[in-house]
């Protein structure tokens, strides 16, 4: 049968079982070895395991079952126990945070945000400890932690949104719901509110990042796959062997799309837009309504928000609806 | 294993057929966009033209009645909104409301039996009486939304003893939840049958029957200057929006720019005509229809004891006009009105919605535009001989409102849905031209106005002409009878309108008002004679005449870069506010 390329990993590497490389810090706690399936090499490495499960991944997982529990209880109680009109309305259930009376005191009662509090505390609390597992894992291989803190990047703009800013605005009430549609309806609302978030410049570069990190991803990813034929993919040959495929892929690279990656500086690249997405996010978030209240406004003071001549009929407008919110 | 190719391929082509076959498709093609505003601002409309929605045929008007004729308050006893029209139109238009209203159950829904007309015994005859009064008022006093269109019974009925689309205060919920409920900020109707009314209706509650503010954004950039609606509210009044966009059938930007939402300098004047329905909701429901919950009977009333209310879909069933602007009124002359009808059945109480217009000045920008000294940015337009410390809206600013161009756009303006609007299509094109021979883009000439009339709006005695095409209004070719073409009715002009008119030699001491108010403090250019500055807003002398921020409202930029300005093109000449 003749070969055909899929959006499947094309070769699946079958031995005898792996057990990887001995941790450096010795610590124990492997599981495994398990199995091989043909259906996850499909999409990566056909062996199971071995897995670890240190003391932090163990609390992150409780945490995060208990977070994951008190939303879905709620919602199904939100619906009187009924699982079909759970399943129905799951995309627009929601549990709010506290309103603004209630400021920063954490002792809210349970149907008024305090299940906010306590679902936000055990899913920071899992995410959390997730960031020490991956921290501990990756010193126990030896390796670098540059994955630990691009993670923390992420956290920051998920701690700024939940935690950070509601603490510099004195209280919960604009704060994210969880809920699927309602923390959509959320990140509508408050850019309107705050006088259209896209003219907030962390915003514009968080987006630059965002899709500069997908398309340094496509980039990366099509030109690796390309020299897969020159054994491109496999690194640990390129070390002993490197064949033509790295010069191969860094002429492409500079004829059709960078100028000068290396087999090191694409990645760093990626990594730093992965990063800066949200890291730059975050800060544009802590200065809203904190620093800046109308983003628009802030960029017509600045001269990036653009006057377009007028093009409709004057109209009037009853001098009632011109007052604004003015203090 | 060889095969799971060939059968992933074959699933992926079954799941892509369903795909393609089983959602109700709309095609690409069918989607047309209108775009309006300056160039790839993105102030577009779409809509599909093959689109038919439900309740969309005009009935047939019935032959005109004979003239003369005793009236009906001399020919029939009870006649309480209607007596002063002839017995023959009477009659006629009772045949027509039945039609509209109850075809199935004929004249027996509002009245007892045939041989007792007069007869009060059946409630829907208390609420037919107070909606006649209604539709009367609505076109009498709101012609700032109805326009010259106006409305009658079957802009709502649609055939329909109840209008199809209503709304009733939502009941809060009380389940008990886990420990005790979880409030959302969304109270969605988790048990509506369509996504029309899954919306909460806390939205309509706070707009449409109370009077909250809807000033949302702070007018200042930064935060501790000015105060804002809070998020929850926000969400209230975004959820509002939706439902009157979906009302109405149109994407927001029909009426606002979306970069700047609050802003009304950016806005089409379509923003104020939906502000005069926000507020003609708003009346209706609270002096017409709140008083008939002791009319009505219980299990026609929601849960909270309320009768059904009105919204924007109410009328307009997904269309920017009702029934693509059939003038379906001008055939029943007993529906048109003279201003002076009132509710038959009133409150006993003072309903919120009530609004008085305080008398106020306009907001204070801290920020000016490009730097200090420029124009601001949120500047809205001012309303010049409105004498703002009465209450003209929501009473209705007299018979003659909407008549008079210079006063307020109308809903005669509106364009009907389902027609093309090249003349706007082409704004900015470098084929719409001035009669002049200017380009149509860059700063146009604008005209001098006559004293106290503002500049850009051509009044209905200027002829537009319209290279572009402009089409007359159809009122639409879906389904069911339509009327013919109206003649005469105005709609929004195309930019290139503008310069066009005639300029009126003005007076001189409005030139030196404009010559030199960029250069002067605005509220010192000419603070008493409001319509001697120039009409395409410089803005110091206009915005800024009589304000107490006239001297930073700049005309900064004025001299130096005109085309800095033209954002006061909806700016009009403004009276000194009454308070002073």
């Amino acid at each position: 049968m003749a070969s055909y390329s899929t959006i499947f990993t094309k070769t699946q590497v079958r031995g005898p079982y792996d057990e990887g490389v001995p941790e450096q810090a010795i610590e124990g706690g492997r599981i495994g070895p398990m199995a091989f399936n043909y259906w996850l090499g499909k999409i990566g490495d056909p062996q199971l395991g071995p897995t670890y499960l240190g003391y932090s991944g163990l609390a992150s997982i409780i945490c995060g079952f208990i977070a994951i529990e008190i939303i879905g209880l709620n919602f199904a109680a939100q619906m009187d126990w009924n699982p079909v009109a759970f399943v129905r309305n799951l995309p627009f259930l929601a549990i709010e945070p506290p309103a603004a009376k209630y400021g920063l005191n954490p002792m809210v009662p349970l149907n008024d945000g305090g299940w906010w509090l306590l679902t936000g505390m055990f899913l920071t609390a899992s995410i959390l400890l997730w960031w020490v597992r991956s921290y501990t894992r990756a010193r126990a291989l030896g390796m670098g932690t540059h994955t630990s803190w691009a993670f923390a990047s992420a956290i920051f703009l998920y701690l700024s949104l939940g935690f950070i800013r509601p603490v510099l605005m004195g209280n919960f009430s604009e704060a994210p719901p969880f809920g699927i549609v309602p923390h959509l309806n959320w990140t509508a609302s408050i850019s309107v509110l705050y006088g259209n978030w896209y003219y907030n410049p962390f915003h514009m570069l968080s987006i630059v990042f965002l899709y500069g990190s997908t398309m340094l991803f496509a980039m990366h990813g099509g030109v690796i796959l390309a020299v897969s034929k020159f054994g491109g993919e496999r690194e640990a040959e390129e070390i002993v062997d490197r064949g033509t495929a790295a010069e191969r892929s860094a002429l492409f690279w500079r004829w059709t799309m960078g100028f000068n990656a290396t087999y090191e500086s694409i990645h760093r690249w990626a990594w730093w837009f992965a990063v800066l997405t949200t890291f730059s996010g975050a800060i544009g978030v802590l200065l809203t309504g904190t620093v800046v209240d109308n983003w628009y406004l802030w960029g017509v003071k600045h001269g990036i928000a653009p006057h377009y001549e007028n093009t409709y009929p004057s109209f009037q407008v009853p001098a009632d609806l011109t007052q604004g919110m003015v203090k | 294993m060889r095969y799971t190719p060939y059968a992933a391929v074959g699933a992926g082509v079954l799941v892509a057929v369903f795909l393609i076959i089983a959602p109700p498709w709309q095609m690409p093609w069918n989607i047309r966009s209108t775009s309006t505003g300056p160039a790839a601002g993105e102030m577009v409309q779409f809509d599909n033209v093959s689109r038919v929605l439900p309740y969309s045929s005009v009935p047939k008007s019935l032959p005109a009645a004979a003239s003369g004729g005793p009236s009906a308050g001399e020919a029939y006893q009870n006649v309480k909104v209607l007596g002063d029209v002839s017995k023959a139109e009477f009659d006629r238009t009772m045949k027509a409301i039945t039609a509209w209203v109850a075809p199935d159950k004929g004249c027996n829904f509002c009245h007892v039996s045939s041989s007792n007309y007069a007869s009060d015994d059946v409630y829907t005859k208390i609420v037919a009486r107070q909606m006649l009064a209604m539709t009367r008022t609505i076109n009498a006093d709101w012609q700032n939304h109805v326009g010259q269109t106006g409305v009658t019974c079957y802009t709502c009925h649609r055939g329909q003893n109840m209008p199809p689309y209503h709304w009733y205060e939502q009941a809060d919920d009380d389940s008990t939840g886990l420990l005790g409920r979880i409030p959302s900020a969304e109270n969605f109707h988790y048990n509506a049958q369509t996504i029309r009314d899954f919306f909460p209706t806390a939205p309509d509650e706070m707009w449409l029957l109370q009077d909250e503010s809807t000033n949302a954004q702070s007018m200042t950039p930064m935060a501790g200057d000015g105060t804002h609606m809070s998020l929850h509210d926000t969400e209230h009044l975004y959820i509002l929006m939706m439902q009157m966009a979906d009302g109405i059938g149109v994407n927001c930007t029909y009426c606002h720019n979306s970069r700047a939402f609050a802003d009304w300098s950016q806005s089409t004047p379509f923003r104020l005509i939906g502000w005069y329905g926000m507020q003609l909701a708003r009346a209706l429901n609270t002096k017409f229809v709140q008083p008939l919950a002791t009319v009505i009977p219980k299990s026609q009333l929601g849960h909270l004891g309320d009768p059904a209310k009105i919204d924007c879909a109410t009328c307009h069933i997904g269309k920017p006009r009702p029934l693509d602007g059939a003038n379906m009124l001008a055939d029943y002359p007993a529906l048109q009105g003279n201003g002076n009808a009132s509710p038959v059945v009133e409150a006993d109480v003072t309903l919120p919605g009530e609004k008085t217009f305080k008398d106020t000045t306009p907001a204070t920008l801290q920020i000016p535009r490009n730097g200090p000294g420029g124009p601001e940015a949120l500047r809205p337009s001012q309303t010049p001989g409105v004498n703002m410390s009465t209450p003209p809206l929501l009473n209705g600013p007299g018979p003659n409102a909407g008549k008079d161009a210079s006063q307020a756009p109308t809903g005669d303006m509106l364009p009907t849905g389902a027609e093309p609007q090249p003349g706007i299509l082409q704004q900015g094109s470098p084929r719409a031209r001035t009669s002049a021979g200017t380009p149509a883009y860059g700063r146009p000439e604008r005209t001098q106005p006559a004293i106290g009339q503002p500049g850009t709006m051509p009044s209905p005695s200027v002829k537009i002409e319209n290279e572009g095409g402009y089409p007359n209004l159809e009122t639409g070719t879906r389904s069911g009878t339509m009327l013919p073409p109206q003649a005469g009715t105005r709609r929004i002009p195309p930019r290139n309108v503008a310069p066009r008119l005639k300029p009126q030699p003005a007076p001189a001491k409005a030139k030196n008002a404009a010559s030199s108010g960029a250069a002067t403090d605005g509220g010192a250019s000419n603070p008493q004679q409001p319509g001697s500055n120039t009409p395409d807003g410089s803005s110091g002398g206009n915005e800024g005449s009589g304000q107490s921020n006239g001297g930073d409202n700049g005309n900064g930029n004025a001299p130096s870069s005109p085309p800095a300005t033209p954002d006061n093109g909806t700016t009009n000449p403004q009276v000194q506010p009454q308070a002073q």
